[in-house]
């Protein structure tokens, strides 16, 4: 096989001279047009090999141990067919000739979208050829099928689960934008750094004092100078102390207001986005940027920043101090340093691979405990209660395993750099001993060198770590960045008409959708609905139920057609004024944080005591509140009072009714409620719907039997309209879903009656 | 809302609502302790409920009324409306229908560590308290804007009004805790 290297680029150009002498030899005197290099070999091996096609031939050649071997080969003119063929894993570019097909090349996955791209050059090249000779065109038949991870736009590299090329950054801006952060606060930055100084300055002192008391005190004999001294020394602690503390107060104030400014910002940017924006991200992935993230940006700009700037400067007072005092020996203490960087970088990658290690295992560890602790009583039925511990205690070993190896390495490191640093200490000892017998140099300016050694190891160590923190900074900043760089909603509309007295007359003209270039959602649906008219849409998952839905919301507008409210065009609305008519009751129901009555009143924030006692009554839910302790004030959301999913969605109901929207709609209100509860919510439901225009989207028929009129929806068409008993007799798609989901029903029932009789069995085996 | 609309939520609203005049009931209580209703039509309703239907929020207003057999006597929105004697019996069964006392010194919240229990020692309107918190998420909720509930450990309440008008310490240890 070709030497990796030698092989790239692999272009038009830039075909290896040996293929390039072969193919000189095997079709003299041809131009090439097209080259394509592909990974895999006929047989199935990695290795290199090539499509070519020149003015008159298509050949497919491969690079073998002992030299290169002809594969295929087909005059261009001969071309009936190319197609392209997508397995897993790889895929075959194949052509006809004759009515024979033929093998031309393999490749990995890798390059399936490059060798679309070449497949379609080689049919316009043969169709060139065939033209002339009255044969017909050429086409590529075939795609590569679902896309690969996404991959950065600049280099190619794949990027990450948090969408950020760490090599591509432009690290340099994304500093300066950081920096920019702290514009607000500039004072006090400068001031924390200048505090940082002082602080720094003020801590390089006692080795000179220390040099002072041996030599100028206790060698010299003078008692009287020892007082002064002390007071000297003690003047600088405290001076040093409270340095300290300003400094860290204030760059610990700053980093607060400046992280907690961007994350306002960024919290509020994010609510001005697009509904689309959240659908292309997951919702844990975006919490991070506004809590972890934003923390990185914060150890950047309160931390890292004069950090730089202070151990930089610290090392150079402390170089400049020690060379003064003996130049030589400086320079002999210098030399532990290059090893205290290598071993801090190298020892910290290792180690942290060992953490990362480590994590996973936990990870692995928990989910073993995830999966059999809900699922003990399967685990039981089934006596596999030694296997599951089997199964825990191997991931158990291998957490511990793991993380004793990085506690050792840890360790090891420990003692390697407290050994290098004592390698400086010894030189000094040595040097400086052999100096002071000689005269050369004094008993305190020793022992201040030492002091200034340790001194000057630490920053080193912490400057060696620096990049890194950078790094994650960077990469931090990116994710928020993007956010904030994201734009927000615009709202087209030019008239900004008022919604606040729309009847709900609704006309879709001609509506084509799609979320994704290519893969149409809806099409041509044509719709008119009265004012106050109830719809029920049906279909399959996937039909375009919900895209309706998000139309009518405009969550995203259609690509051709309009929706039409009251004669005007949806996009003619004021964007919050129209969604403001809007009330919604969802399969899930959301409810926030706080209290039921907050919740209930959660679209209308002045509404009184009354009205939301009222909304309850309708939405039957004011009895159940009655009988919680805290009635209305009861708290609900993941720590609140456990509600269930009925009660969840009368107030979801609730809160629908006290909104008092023009236009409604219902996602699956009802699925997951026993018989009884989904009586009190479809008479809610009745009541709210009263003189609202609604859309309800219901995959259990029985909940539409309201509907003025039910819209079938097949592939993204309307299939058919009617109500239900028109549909019923005309006996299309609808009438056979009915009477499926009847058919189905007794069937529940069974199965329900199976599982009672299995729970009895089990609790018998508990006995 | 258009003046139809609203019409027609106070006929609905006149429908769902039992809703009782204040100045058509008056409330007694008998040698029992129990609490009676007397209605404008003259009936007499015995061992009379009293619920609150936002007893947080609105502890003293919107008041349900039950008879002593659970049925339903209506709702009584205000009762600073009722006549004096009237207004101090039913507050004061509002009162034991929903106790709570309001926290006016806090005296000291300790945490054992990793347990998770608060110990609390209070002075409350009603008098000193000492009481346990088990889970701070759980049993301690904000309403509204400043009102803090928070929930012992057998299910006793207290309300912290308004934390700033409590005494610098008080505020200290609250605010570390909460």
């Amino acid at each position: 096989m070709l030497p990796k290297t030698e092989q790239e680029p692999v272009s038009f150009e830039g075909l290896p001279p040996e293929v390039d002498g072969w193919l000189k030899e095997t079709v003299p005197g041809e131009e090439v047009r097209a080259v394509q290099h592909v990974d895999l070999h006929g047989p199935g091996h990695f290795g290199d090999a090539w499509v070519i096609a020149t003015d008159d031939s298509l050949v497919s050649v491969r690079w073998d141990s002992d030299g290169l071997k002809l594969q295929a080969r087909v005059p261009l003119e001969k071309v009936e067919r190319v197609d392209l063929r997508e397995f897993v894993g790889n895929g075959r570019l194949e052509v006809t000739e004759n009515g024979q097909s033929k093998a031309l090349a393999r490749f990995t996955r890798s390059l399936a979208r490059d060798v679309e791209v070449t497949g379609r050059e080689i049919a316009r090249l043969a169709t060139d050829k065939r033209k002339p000779l009255g044969l017909p065109a050429v086409e590529l038949t075939g795609d590569v099928g679902e896309r690969g991870a996404a991959r950065c736009a600049i280099c190619g590299r794949v990027l990450g689960r948090e969408g950020v090329c760490p090599e591509c950054l432009d690290r340099t801006q994304l500093a300066w934008r950081m920096i920019g952060f702290i514009r607000p606060y500039l004072p006090y930055a400068l001031l924390g750094l200048f505090l940082a100084g002082l602080a720094t300055l003020v801590g390089l002192l006692p080795p000179l004092v220390t040099r002072y008391l041996i030599n100028d005190v206790f060698m010299a004999g003078a008692y009287d100078r020892l007082g002064p001294a002390i007071w000297l020394l003690a003047g600088i602690y405290v001076a040093r102390s409270v340095f300290s503390y300003w400094r860290a107060y204030l760059l610990a104030w700053l980093g607060q207001r400046v992280v907690a400014d961007v994350r306002s910002m960024t919290y509020r940017h994010l609510h001005q986005l697009a509904v689309g924006f959240y659908e292309r991200r997951q919702t844990g992935q975006l919490m991070s940027r506004l809590t972890h993230d934003t923390g990185h940006i914060q150890d950047f700009v309160a931390e890292y920043l004069q950090e730089i700037v202070v151990q930089v400067f610290t090392v150079i007072i402390i170089l400049v101090i020690m060379l003064k005092m003996q130049a030589t020996l400086t320079l002999l203490t210098l030399l532990p340093i290059p090893l205290i960087v290598l071993t801090t970088t190298f020892i910290r990658t290792r180690v942290r691979r060992y953490y990362r290690s480590a994590r996973r295992r936990m990870g692995s560890m928990q989910a073993v405990l995830a999966d059999a602790i809900p699922g003990v009583r399967v685990v039981k039925a089934f006596a596999q209660e030694d296997r599951e511990v089997e199964r825990f205690d191997v991931r158990n070993e291998g957490y511990t395993q793991t993380s004793i190896q990085a506690a050792r390495l840890k360790a090891g490191f420990m003692a390697a750099i407290a050994l290098i640093t004592a390698i400086g200490s010894l030189v000094v000892w040595a040097y400086g001993g052999k100096l002071y017998f000689q005269g050369g140099m004094d008993l305190g300016t020793i022992v201040a060198f030492t002091a200034y050694l340790w001194q000057l190891y630490g920053p080193i160590g912490q400057i060696s770590n620096l990049y890194e923190r950078f790094q994650f900074a960077a990469t931090a900043a990116e994710r928020v960045f993007e956010v904030l760089d994201t734009e927000p909603e615009v709202d087209r509309s030019r008239e900004r008409r008022q919604a606040s007295d729309i009847k709900g007359g609704f006309k879709f003209e001609q509506i084509y959708f799609s979320y994704e270039d290519g893969e149409p959602v809806l099409f041509d649906i044509n719709l008119e609905v009265e004012p106050g008219e109830m719809i029920g849409l049906v279909g399959r998952t996937g039909v375009g139920k919900t895209t309706i839905v998000n139309l009518v919301c405009r969550f995203y507008d259609p690509d051709r057609g309009a929706i039409y409210v009251d004669g005007h065009d949806l996009r003619e609305y004021d964007l919050r004024s129209w969604r403001s008519q809007i009330g919604m009751v969802l399969q899930e129901p959301f409810l926030f944080h706080g209290s039921i009555a907050h919740n209930i009143a959660y679209g209308r924030a002045e509404a009184s005591e009354y009205e939301i006692i009222a909304a309850a009554k309708a939405a039957n839910a004011h009895d159940f509140i009655m009988a919680t302790p805290d009635r209305y004030d009861s708290q609900v959301g993941e720590r609140g009072v456990r509600l269930s999913g009925g009660e969840r969605q009368r107030i979801s109901i609730a809160r629908a009714i006290l909104h008092n929207p023009r236009l409604l709609i219902f996602d699956e209100a009802t699925s997951s409620v026993d018989t009884e509860t989904e009586m009190l919510i479809q008479d809610a439901i009745q009541r709210l719907v009263a003189g609202r225009t609604t859309f309800a989207i219901a995959h259990r028929l029985s909940t539409l039997r309201n509907a003025n009129r039910i819209v079938v929806l097949e592939e993204g068409r309307i299939g058919e309209v009617g109500s239900h008993e028109q549909l019923m007799k005309t006996g299309g798609p609808y009438s056979r879903l009915v009477n499926a989901q009847t058919r189905l029903t007794p069937q529940i029932v069974g199965v329900g009656a199976d599982q009672e009789g299995s729970r009895r069995a089990e609790a018998g085996g508990d006995d | 809302m258009t003046d139809s609309e609203r019409e027609q939520q106070a006929q609905h609203a006149a429908d769902t609502f039992a809703v009782i005049d204040p100045g058509d009931v008056q409330f007694r209580q008998n040698d029992d302790g129990l609490v009676e209703a007397v209605l404008g039509d003259g009936s007499v309703h015995a061992g009379i409920r009293v619920a609150p239907a936002f007893p947080i929020t609105r502890p003293n207003s919107f008041l349900y009324l039950f008879d002593g057999d659970e049925k339903e006597l209506g709702l009584l929105v205000d009762p600073r409306r009722l006549d004096r004697e009237s207004r101090d019996i039913l507050l004061a069964q509002a009162d034991q229908a929903y106790f709570m006392p309001h926290i006016t010194r806090i005296i000291r919240v300790e945490e054992s560590m990793g347990l998770g229990i608060a110990q609390w020692e209070v002075e409350t309107d009603r008098g000193y308290s000492a009481f346990e918190v088990v889970s701070r998420s759980e049993s301690v909720w904000f309403v509204g804007r400043d009102r803090i509930v928070i929930r012992d450990a057998d299910g006793n309440r207290y309300l912290i009004e308004d934390m700033s008008a409590l005494d610098k310490r008080s505020r200290r240890l609250a605010d570390l805790y909460i």
